[in-house]
């Protein structure tokens, strides 16, 4: 089940939104990791994906990214769904330190070319969600299928 | 899910999941659903062979260490481009040999979903063996053209600072002259790969992943390498190496996924905890590629898996290597306090930072909500001692620590800078002196203008500070 959708191509320099939970004791863990799961993208755009944290009157702080191959240039459609997996820990406590209390947090997806312009391009995220990777074992889900606004 | 199934079920099953023909209202836009695989995907001919393919055996050659390429000398660079010249020229006197350059980039093509293949060997545990195995035949074929099965491919290193322009040999001369350029590129030759993409975030992050799962993915996911750096270049290159199907007619191709097995090497490297996965499913996993006789060779996920004693090349030692040192485990040796300018060491601590100091161990002091100043661009000088904080001797200095560089967001101050920091230093080589104090440590920070003038001396404060030791193998 699709949960959330980019419709049709944000103009160039737009921000896409989800908002996600934050795991409980989420500061304590080694690692703090971004899955993004049932991710499609367009199979003719090579493009980065920079994921920021947002909150009102601060400006975005930036937790990490990652590029998307096309199959081809110029190529129609849409590549079947993959996964992302992204380490966002530095940036989130960064941005915990602001908002000690917070429970949730906004995150801005912006898209990139390779000259980190923006650039206007269809994606979409089936299900988000933030893991602690204190250890092997740990793990929380969270937020599923929040939706990009 | 097997590789086989990927591209077919997977997305059979994804356009049912949308409700493609089952009445369902899409999300997509008009034209973004337009699944013309057929009319669009990249043409590439299957580079394999209908014959049962021979298991790959041994290697008996030396092992001989892939290089960074903006350190090859130039009788090495010469070597590299008669290797690459040689590729290309077999590519054009005879079409249908598998070593021939077009061949050996539309390998990349066909394991990546092209036209009528079922294989994609990106966005799972596949990525990384099979282009280490990839990159091994092509590494052998290179060697056989020339004439030297000693030859190993270089990498480039992107994640050292000085290296994130393209390598020179890759770039100049930037025509078809240089085997090694590639006309398509969007990155020129004095662009730099951004910090963003392959900067000391991203790569602790990914030397630092917590198991296979997060570094290499699993059957069914990627790992967090093969988003950033490795996609993150991919794109920043851009031309031929944006698409899965015509990446491999880049030469840098080659050499930005030497890198990329080396990063992996590194990871495995970093920490006994840093295993391959064990599950059969993965060492069973069969890669299949001409080798530099022209024989069609099966070679195993397991069989890649150490690349020196099996494939016979290593790494030149890792920038991260003294960040990572091969830990075991990162200990707590004190709980965190708060600090108003000192810091006082008990005993306890005093032994256990002394212990740690005599056995190899790293001792890192971490600061959270460290505060510093937000009313200008400059960077602070952390210091354990006042008096050597006003003398501002920099690295010099027995006391200094490191430094906490504020960046203004824009210059009016618009978009506020945060005025507490987490900063970590590792000060393993300064302990011996730091812990000859045997009154507390009084940290101070020092203002250091654009030129390296000092400024301010201000006292440190933080919400909590404690230490940590990395235990070493």
């Amino acid at each position: 089940m699709l949960l959330a959708a980019g419709s049709d191509p944000s103009p160039p320099g737009s921000v896409q939104q989800l908002e996600v939970a934050l795991p409980p004791e989420w500061q304590l863990s080694v690692h703090v990791v971004l899955m993004l799961e049932d991710v499609t993208t367009p199979r003719g755009i090579a493009f980065k994906v920079q994921v920021s944290a947002r909150s009102e009157g601060d400006a975005d702080v930036p937790l990490g990214g990652f590029g998307v191959l096309a199959d081809a240039a110029g190529a129609e459609g849409s590549r079947a769904p993959v996964s992302y997996r992204v380490d966002v820990t530095r940036g989130l406590r960064r941005w915990g330190e602001r908002h000690p209390a917070a429970k949730t947090v906004t995150l801005a997806f912006s898209t990139l070319d390779g000259r980190s312009r923006p650039i206007a391009v269809s994606w979409r995220v089936g299900h988000a969600f933030l893991k602690l990777r204190s250890d092997s074992t740990k793990s929380a889900v969270l937020a599923q299928g929040a939706a990009l606004e | 899910m097997t590789s086989g199934r990927r591209n077919d079920e997977s997305r059979r099953d994804f356009l049912e999941q949308i409700g493609f023909g089952a009445g369902a209202i899409s999300l997509f836009g008009a034209g973004f659903l337009s699944v013309a695989r057929e009319a669009s995907a990249q043409a590439c001919a299957p580079p394999g062979s209908t014959a049962t393919a021979k298991a790959w055996r041994r290697d008996n050659r030396p092992i001989r260490q892939r290089k960074a390429a903006s350190t090859l000398s130039t009788a090495e660079v010469q070597k590299l481009r008669d290797a690459y010249k040689a590729m290309r020229d077999l590519s054009a006197s005879d079409p249908a040999d598998p070593r021939g350059f077009a061949h050996q980039a539309n390998v990349h093509c066909w394991n990546c979903g092209g036209i009528g293949s079922t294989i994609q060997v990106h966005g799972s545990w596949q990525f990384f063996a099979w282009h280490r195995a990839y990159l091994y035949f092509h590494e052998r074929i290179l060697g056989k053209l020339i004439g030297d099965m000693e030859f190993r491919l270089p990498y480039w290193d992107w994640d050292v600072p000085a290296h994130r322009k393209l390598p020179p040999a890759y770039a100049t001369p930037g025509d078809a002259s240089n085997p090694l350029w590639n006309g398509t590129r969007f990155m020129g030759a004095n662009d730099e790969v951004p910090e963003e993409d392959v900067g000391t975030d991203v790569m602790d992050a990914v030397l630092t992943a917590a198991d296979f799962s997060d570094f290499g993915g699993t059957a069914t996911s990627s790992g967090i390498p093969e988003g950033a750096p490795h996609g993150a270049v991919h794109v920043d290159v851009g031309g031929d190496m944006g698409a899965f199907g015509t990446a491999g007619k880049d030469p840098i191709f080659y050499s930005h996924h030497a890198n990329v097995d080396k990063v992996w090497s590194d990871w495995n490297k970093g920490s006994s905890t840093h295993d391959n996965p064990e599950a059969s499913a993965f060492l069973n996993l069969r890669f299949r590629f001409f080798d530099e006789n022209k024989v069609w060779r099966s070679i195993s996920a397991a069989r890649v898996l150490d690349h020196e004693s099996k494939l016979r090349y290593s790494y030149g030692p890792s920038i991260e290597s003294d960040v990572l040192p091969r830990l075991l485990e990162w200990v707590e040796v004190q709980p965190p306090r708060p600090v108003q300018r000192t810091v006082a060491i008990d005993a306890r601590l005093r032994e256990t930072l002394a212990k740690a100091a005599t056995s190899g161990a790293q001792v890192r002091i971490h600061f959270d909500g460290l505060q510093v100043p937000v009313d200008k661009s400059a960077v602070y000088s952390v210091y354990a001692d006042v008096r050597e904080a006003e003398a501002a001797r920099g690295a010099q200095s027995p006391a200094f620590i490191g430094v906490v560089p504020v960046v203004l967001n824009d210059k009016d101050n618009r978009h506020p800078t945060p005025p507490e920091r987490r900063a970590v230093f590792n000060v393993t080589k300064r302990l011996a002196q730091l812990l000859e104090r045997q009154a507390p440590l009084e940290f101070a920070l020092v203002e250091r203008g654009p030129r390296g003038e000092k400024g301010r001396v201000l006292p440190l404060r933080a919400r909590a500070v404690h230490f940590s030791v990395a235990q070493v193998e």
